[in-house]
């Protein structure tokens, strides 16, 4: 079997870009005829795009081939899913809701307005997936059939984080003092002044000898200056602390902060999966997160969740995590029994059974 | 709701604790106030400030376009000028056959026979440019214009590349200013100087006065610069002085105090056996968690005698700056501190001496 993937751009490091490149390596292995398509793609991945052009002048009308048209932005490329005579599959990845962007930047809420609206208009395909159930239900409420839909999770590499880390940084956040993590893009969904200020509690509250670090890489100006405000508004210069700003760190250095942390905690409204929880898990690192969109669904019970933001309470629950040991490995246990069920072989293994139907 | 794995997680025992913090006043009133705190003010008004830079530096480079294309038109201005001039020049040749003078403002110093005319006095007053002949004052000054013009160009890209960048620079410039505490934050300048403050140190008459209280023997737990130290060692009172930072200690011993360094001084006195101390000097009970805290004041209230004395420092006034020190643990409420000796058997009272705001614990005869 010949299979095509489209996405909007392929971007080293990028989620749906490594999913991309899973499924591409599975096929391959599988015996399929495997190509990769999208509009942009940097450096590391130039070999790997093969060219929308190509696709429309090769394969657009072959009725044999199957396309997988991966959606986590509105592009201009939904116009090959919709010109293909491929059997179609849809490959959703959720788009942000419109209105976190609007305060901040009216170009990015129009064009997750504009993906969020054509979702409706990919009914059609043969199959749809998703990566988590939350997706799922997201398409159901589009109108898809639900006996067309399915999951296939987020194929994460537990190889690639028992990778190298930086140990001279581990050596040095090891100083004695609690490490609140927050991992994730710095933009106005995830609520990262909600992290800032329930630390601000446990920090000034309970305890002092504590800092934050919010890992990540950040996107809008207005919302870096909302996350500054917060930080100085509540006194925490020095103690809640963005390293890397403003494009993130690295790969060594994001494993060694997992592996300094003591608590991983997310406040984001909004999460199509949330792969940091996977890694938190990974690291044993026991997690805090707000009952939110996909996040339950990826939790599956490996951590804490609340669902309303009341800092002092949950700043208690922040030293009750790093002070009870007894909780800590129970939930160090579990989160290491859900990565189970998110092995790649195991992803894998649904995918083929979603795709072979086409063979 | 707190859950775990769909069951609450004993949250009404968070919010229990959450109550007990602040029937304890673990949570100030300052505090208190800096955690509720609106912010949305402070984030409306550092924003308009961000505004405010970038209208004034879009309204700075509008005017430097205005001023570019002025100086294009007066060179335009000028270009028709000479071409005009020089068409009149070709005509007025082409009719009477012979090169006719230029006009005035062209007018080179030669005369038409190419020699040199006798010196006119007013020639002496002329610039060297107009001794020139006109073509050649012509390339000078496209010359001219055109270096002048470049080097605007170049300015004027410079000011774009600026422009492309502001957004960017003016966020790093707010975060650099803020953290040289020249923000638009209130209160700022209570909080001046504080990133390079050294640790706080008692003044020599508030070391007096500690020294002063001190009959048979003083134990010093947080050494507050060297004059406390030295005034007790030059009486021969200091039985002992003990720190977890490591530079006070040796700034004390460097003159010859005998301090110690520990990182949990409560050991060190129990495994010293200090005995016949009259005298316990915390300066800095902000330095020390509260279970520690608790420890070393029954420490205290076990081993003190009857007329025996605490005296604790307290975090108010310069020692406001020590927070952003690290060490720091926070600032005890004085019911708290006050609650604390009484529970000892310490008459207590407060006192100011030399700016340094203290609590004095006094152990009676029953005590």
């Amino acid at each position: 079997m010949r299979i095509h993937q489209i996405c909007a751009r392929l971007k080293y490091g990028d989620a749906v870009t490594n999913q991309v490149m899973r499924i591409h390596e599975a096929a391959t292995s599988w015996g399929w005829e495997s190509h990769v398509y999208s509009t942009a793609h940097d450096d590391v991945m130039e070999e790997v795009n093969e060219g929308l052009p190509e696709y429309r002048r090769r394969y657009l009308k072959n009725r044999e081939d199957l396309l997988v048209f991966h959606y986590s932005i509105y592009d201009r490329n939904h116009e090959f899913y919709d010109d293909s005579r491929n059997r179609r599959v849809f490959y959703y990845h959720n788009i942000t809701p419109p209105e976190f962007f609007a305060p901040y930047d009216a170009f990015m809420a129009e064009y997750c307005r504009l993906g969020r609206d054509l979702i409706p208009s990919f009914r059609n395909c043969d199959f749809a997936i998703s990566d988590s159930e939350f997706n799922r239900e997201e398409l159901l409420e589009a109108g898809f059939d639900a006996e067309r839909t399915g999951v296939v999770p987020i194929i994460v590499d537990t190889g690639e984080m028992g990778g190298e880390y930086n140990r001279g940084l581990v050596e040095e956040l090891s100083d004695g003092r609690v490490n609140v993590l927050f991992v994730g893009r710095i933009v106005p969904n995830k609520r990262v002044e909600d992290v800032v200020d329930i630390f601000a509690h446990y920090h000034h509250g309970i305890n002092a000898h504590s800092r934050l670090f919010l890992v990540g890489t950040t996107l809008l100006m207005g919302y870096n200056q909302v996350i500054a405000d917060a930080i100085y508004g509540r006194r925490l210069q020095g103690r809640a602390i963005m390293p890397g700003w403003p494009a993130g760190v690295t790969d060594a250095d994001l494993r060694a902060y997992y592996r300094a942390a003591h608590v991983f905690i997310t406040c984001s409204m909004h999460e199509g999966f949330c792969v940091p929880l996977l890694e938190s898990m990974y690291f044993g690192v026991p997690i805090l997160a707000r009952e939110s969109s996909a996040i339950p669904y990826t939790l599956g019970g490996a951590g804490i969740c609340f669902r309303e933001v009341d800092p002092p309470v949950v700043a208690e629950a922040i030293e009750e995590l790093v002070t009870n040991e007894e909780l800590r490995s129970l939930l160090a246990a579990r989160g290491k029994a859900r990565m189970e069920d998110f092995r790649p072989s195991s992803a894998l293994r649904t995918l083929r059974e979603y795709l072979s139907r086409f063979e | 709701m707190i859950l775990v794995n769909g069951r609450e997680l004993d949250e009404h025992g968070l919010r229990a604790r959450v109550k007990l913090r602040r029937e304890h006043l673990l949570y100030t009133p300052e505090l208190l106030e800096l955690l509720d705190r609106d912010l949305l003010a402070v984030m409306r008004e550092s924003r308009d400030q961000g505004f405010a830079s970038l209208h004034g530096l879009r309204r700075a480079l509008d005017e430097e376009d205005e001023e570019k294309d002025r100086r294009r038109e007066e060179g335009s201005r000028w270009r028709r000028l000479v071409s005009a001039t020089r068409r009149e020049q070709e005509e007025a040749e082409a009719k009477s056959g012979e090169p006719a003078r230029p006009p005035a403002v062209l007018e080179p110093p030669l005369g038409a026979g190419g020699e040199a005319p006798p010196p006119q006095p007013e020639a002496k007053e002329e610039k060297k440019d107009e001794k020139r002949p006109p073509l050649r004052r012509m390339i000078a000054h496209v010359v001219t214009m055109r270096v002048v013009q470049g080097v605007g160009e170049g300015y004027f890209q410079q000011l774009k590349q600026f422009n492309i960048f502001a957004t960017r620079e003016l966020e790093i410039l707010q975060r650099l200013l803020r953290s040289g505490n020249r923000g638009p934050y209130p209160g700022r300048d209570r909080r001046g100087g504080v990133w390079l403050s050294p640790r706080p140190a008692w003044s020599a008459e508030a070391a007096r006065y500690a020294a002063g209280l001190c009959g048979t023997g003083a134990v010093v737990v947080g050494i507050p610069g060297h004059a406390l130290v030295e005034a007790l060692w030059e009486k021969g009172l200091l039985a002992l002085a003990v720190d977890d930072h490591a530079r006070a200690v040796a700034e004390a011993q460097s003159r010859f105090c005998p301090a110690r360094y520990h990182p949990r001084p409560l050991e060190l006195l129990e495994a010293a056996r200090v005995g016949g101390a009259d005298l316990l000097v915390v300066p800095f009970p902000e330095c020390m968690e509260g279970p520690r805290l608790e420890e070393l004041l029954r420490w205290a209230g076990r081993n003190l005698g009857a007329g025996g004395r605490v005296l604790l420092g307290r975090g108010g006034g310069e020692a406001r700056r020590f927070p952003y020190e690290d060490g720091f643990v926070r600032f005890w409420p004085a019911a708290y501190l006050r609650g604390l000796l009484e529970r000892e058997g310490f008459a207590v009272e407060e006192r100011e001496e030399a700016g340094t705001a203290l609590l004095l614990g006094e152990k009676g005869a029953e005590g």
